[in-house]
């Protein structure tokens, strides 16, 4: 079997920035630290923004967004900022006295309190002091878990649940780590690709793709993991689907279940450890915008 | 630069008397017997004096010697752990020193450094690991120190042999012992635990094939534990000196066994009159 | 090295993916990531090199000073290595952090080097017993995504090719005082010649088989690695085994197994490692031009058999549709459609596509100032270096070949 390595000078980058989709019409607003947004009193102040004796100024580098009276920057690159409803994918980093710590791309760490979670053997069984000893049974450190964002604490932390079926620990997978803005919000963020793998978009950037699950019901309370091998097929998916997100985001297309789709299917023409060539990726990324531009307009 | 921090050097002016010693260059003799009455290209590794619970104040310590290399290990420890991270919930930590004495080697100091004893304690660690059985010892950790006395080659390997005797000494459970050998590659033919005047690096001819190998073994699991290699060689030398290496081990691992056992025996309380 | 937290079921499926030969990625267990190598980028140094190795990236810079031999080999130079781990790599390398690693890396090199061949230290001698060349090397890691031996020895091979010592003129005065001349022409330089200097290759065993350029993720799943410095001759200078696992005997030798090469592979034979070579000297013919791929310069081949199984088969696409201009930069034929016309003169590397005579080359040879892309360079030494007197180089070349995948 022959080796492949694939050495080259550094490529020219293209400078030509593929066009976001969701360009509004006119020019974006951008700012930087320190530039005047408006003078006008009359609005309200929202993040990214500071009052400097009257004048409405930036304090991060971003897209000026207006809701009615409300101004805010939205700063282009930015740590996941949770809202109450958001479906994320974290990692266990610690197992703390009735609760874990659970890293999803924001500032803090986000909590996860054992109250919150779904025991095996139903939701209906109430907290023993038994569990709390056994916590690490059920999730251990470098564990991964899909969960809903519950609320958020006033210092910015998060506090997750996993109280229902569709989310709790997650078996065998590949985690795929991206900007949180590239995620677009939808109604759902689990999906059952055609292609033949599942994937779960996580708010904070987080995405987990795994092969779908057979014919046992998704969750068996979340915490039961199968280790059997998955097939040859499941994984080349898989694969293909990671490198085709690494290429979306790397030329920062808006992630959601179309676009990820259609980049699987504008892939296939391409071995699979070739996507993450740098022309190949910019070929690939092209292909898929002319595609949502037409079924989409 | 990396410097060498730890010791005091004489004055910067001071050199070694062996530079001014006009002796021709001795190279090593291509064939015929050895300096020490030893035959090339066979496996035939110096007699060794082992004994184990030497330093009464550790908790397990080995002394070894061959040839004229002497080493002394001591092993303390399990301990609580200083540094807390997660992943000394599920394991305990080993920790390995390996240090020369600035008169064990011919000249004071100064051809070792300080960065190469760093790197002969990571050998050692990471020859000793995999033989631990760390999942028993959950937030613990455990120091061995090395000691070499005298340096007449082979240090690394005899270490190695030392430190698993320690840790055996000490009652820590071990899946099997380790047992280190050394190998001198000098063209086409190999001279197994070399002494020091063998191994030194000044003295390799210009050649094909000059390098040198150490590998650390277990053998009653068949598995390498460590694996160094230094010079250039071919693969087919490479991995015959592999195999060179590991039956040099196992011509060790009587000897070692049986210097085990004795002690103890002789730490054993005597049988009960029943 | 920095490492990842994985749980245990992704731990499973990179194991048996493996098993199956299809990685997170894609790959095959011995692909390697893409890669590219920039050199002549610090203009302060001697010579100097980058290695983008997938998410790895390294800068590695050599500084020639004079000074005094080592008293035990007074007719000869030699090399000081030093790797930083800096924090800008990964946040686990702050402060101190950094620090083992950097002496684990730095004495993995002394012993990769510490042989009589790969460099040819007796070059470096001024005079004897009194002078001397010494090489600082320096290798900075900027991001660390696995792989880190690789990609510095790749590095360091690359800079060393870049390294131009200048040429020093000793002359006795009055007195006997010897006096030190630099010759003042920055362009007349000793370069090294780096046909010997080893490059390494990181198997990392994770389950029943071993990977080639393993990611974090792949290290975090693997217990130990072995490390093999091999050189283009076939002989293995440095073999260590890292990690704190153990390994089977039996996968050691595999892994070193001299794998023979398919006699169905067409149509290069298999290089194993890389060859900075000198410019256009006709090969010696070992290299077949079945497809007229075979580049001009030089393909240094060892007996077929010899092909030291995991090294750096490097393949040069051949790009048969790559026009004349783009041989410059030929790295695919696609590749070369994206390229925008090259505005920068920067040789560092020249890539010849396939050139049924040297003679074609010759001829668009004023094209080359224009040819050549590099991020950062100093335009002086790029232009000088183009217009060679015959002995100099056109720039460096290192020949990669891709192999017809089999």
């Amino acid at each position: 079997m022959a080796m492949a390595v694939d050495m080259r000078l550094p490529t020219f980058r293209s400078d030509s920035r593929s066009v976001s989709l969701f360009d509004r019409k006119g020019s974006k607003d951008l700012v930087v630290p320190g530039d005047v947004i408006t003078t006008d009193t009359g609005f309200m102040r929202g993040h990214g923004t500071y009052l400097d004796d009257d004048n409405l100024t930036a304090s991060v580098a971003g897209e000026v967004e207006r809701v009615d009276k409300l101004i805010c920057v939205k700063p282009l690159k930015t740590r996941f900022n949770g809202e109450v409803g958001d479906v994320v994918v974290g990692r266990i980093t610690e197992v703390q006295q009735k609760r874990w710590k659970v890293e999803t791309n924001s500032r803090l760490d986000s909590v996860l309190l054992l109250s919150s979670v779904n025991l095996p053997g139903g939701e209906l069984r109430r907290r023993c002091a038994e569990d709390e000893l056994t916590m690490r049974s059920y999730l251990q450190e470098g564990d991964l878990i899909s969960a809903e964002v519950q609320s958020v604490y006033a210092d910015g932390a998060l506090l997750l649940h996993t109280r229902s079926l569709k989310y709790g620990k997650l078996g065998q997978g590949v985690l795929v780590q991206i900007s949180p803005s590239l995620i677009k919000r939808q109604k759902t963020h689990f999906h059952h690709l055609p292609c033949g793998a599942s994937i779960i978009l996580g708010n904070n950037g987080f995405v987990w793709l795994y092969p779908t699950p057979g014919q046992q019901d998704e969750e068996a309370g979340g915490f039961f993991t199968s280790l059997e091998p998955i097939s040859l097929s499941d994984r080349e998916v898989i694969s293909r689907l990671r490198n085709c997100l690494l290429a979306l985001s790397a030329h920062k297309v808006l992630l959601y279940d179309t676009s990820v789709l259609y980049c699987y299917e504008v892939s296939l023409s391409q071995q699979v450890k070739d996507i993450l060539k740098p022309e190949v990726m910019e070929e690939i990324v092209m292909m898929t915008q002319q595609k949502l531009v037409e079924h989409e307009g | 630069m990396p410097t060498d921090t730890k010791r005091v050097r004489g004055p910067e002016v001071s050199q070694s008397l062996s530079r001014f010693i006009c002796k021709p260059e001795t190279t090593l003799p291509s064939d015929g017997t050895r300096a020490d009455g030893r035959n090339r290209d066979q496996v035939d590794v110096r007699p060794v004096f082992v004994r184990c619970g030497l330093v009464s104040q550790a908790k397990g310590s080995a002394y070894i010697e061959a040839g004229n290399t002497k080493l002394i290990c001591c092993v303390y420890g399990p301990k609580e752990t200083e540094r807390k991270d997660e992943t000394d919930m599920k394991c305990g930590r080993l920790f390995a020193d390996m240090r020369f004495a600035p008169f064990s080697c011919p000249e004071r100091g100064s051809w070792i450094q300080g960065s190469q004893e760093k790197d002969l304690s990571l050998m050692v660690l990471e020859s000793l690991q995999p033989a631990v059985c760390l999942h028993k010892y959950p937030r613990s950790q455990i120091d061995v120190n090395v000691m070499v006395l005298e340096n007449n080659g082979s240090a690394l390997a005899h270490a190695i042999t030392c430190a698993s005797l320690a840790l055996a000494d000490a009652g820590i459970e071990m899946y099997d012992l380790v047992l280190g050998c050394s190998i001198r590659q000098d063209g086409a033919s190999y001279l197994i635990d070399p002494t020091f005047l063998e191994e030194s690096g000044s003295n390799w001819a210009s050649g094909e094939n000059q390098g040198s190998l150490t590998v650390s073994f277990l053998p009653s699991l068949n598995q390498i534990s460590g694996l160094q290699s230094d010079g250039e060689m071919g693969e087919e030398t490479l991995t015959a000196g592999v195999r060179t290496c590991i039956e040099g081990c196992y011509k060790l691992y009587p000897v070692i066994q049986q210097a085990l056992v004795k002690a103890v025996r002789g730490a054993a309380p005597p049988p009960s009159e029943s | 090295m920095a490492t990842v937290q994985l749980s245990e079921a992704e731990k499973v499926y990179v194991l048996h993916g493996i098993r199956d030969d299809l990685r997170v990625d894609g790959r095959s267990c011995e692909d390697y990531r893409h890669m590219e190598i920039e050199t002549d980028v610090v203009s302060n140094t001697d010579g100097s090199a980058k290695v983008t190795l997938g998410h790895t990236a390294v800068l590695v810079g050599i500084k020639a000073e004079m000074g005094k031999p080592r008293p035990a080999q007074p007719a000869e130079g030699y090399m000081e290595f030093f790797v930083d781990c800096s924090a800008n790599a990964t946040p686990e390398f702050e402060g101190r952090g950094g620090e083992e690693l950097g002496m684990e890396l730095t004495n993995t090199l002394y012993r990769v080097f510490n042989n009589k061949r790969s460099v040819d230290l007796a070059s470096l001698c001024i005079s004897p017993g009194e002078h001397c060349w010494l090489l600082y090397v320096d290798v900075l890691l900027l991001q660390c995504d696995g792989n880190l031996y690789d990609g510095i020895s790749i590095a360091i091979k690359a800079a060393l090719f870049n390294t131009k010592i200048p040429k020093v003129l000793i002359t006795e005065g009055e007195d006997g005082v010897t006096e030190i001349e630099l010759s003042d022409d920055p362009y007349d330089c000793v370069r090294l010649s780096v046909d010997n200097v080893p490059c390494i290759v990181t198997l990392c065993k994770v389950g029943p088989r071993h990977v080639v350029d393993a990611t974090l993720q792949e290290k975090a799943c693997s217990v130990a690695s072995l490390i093999m410095a091999v050189t283009p001759a076939g002989t293995c200078t440095c073999m260590r085994k890292v990690g704190g696992g153990s390994l089977d005997p039996e996968s050691i030798f595999e892994m070193t197994e001299v794998r023979g090469h398919d006699p169905g592979a067409p149509p290069f034979p298999v290089c194993p490692s890389f060859f900075l070579l000198p410019p256009p000297v006709p090969l010696s013919s070992s290299s077949p031009s079945s497809s007229s791929s075979s580049p001009s310069s030089f393909f240094l081949l060892p007996p077929p058999l010899a092909l030291p199984f995991l090294l750096l088969l490097l393949f040069l696409s051949p790009s048969s549709s790559s026009s004349s201009s783009s041989f410059l930069l030929s790295f695919s034929s696609s590749s070369s459609s994206l390229l925008p016309p090259p505005p920068l003169a920067l040789s560092s590397l020249l890539f010849l596509s396939p050139s049924s005579s040297s003679s074609s080359l010759l001829s668009p040879l004023p094209l080359l100032p224009l040819s050549f892309l590099l991020l950062f360079l100093s335009p002086s030494s790029s232009s000088s270096s183009l217009l060679p007197p015959p002995p100099l180089p056109l720039s460096f070349l290192l020949l990669l070949s891709r192999c017809v995948d089999i």
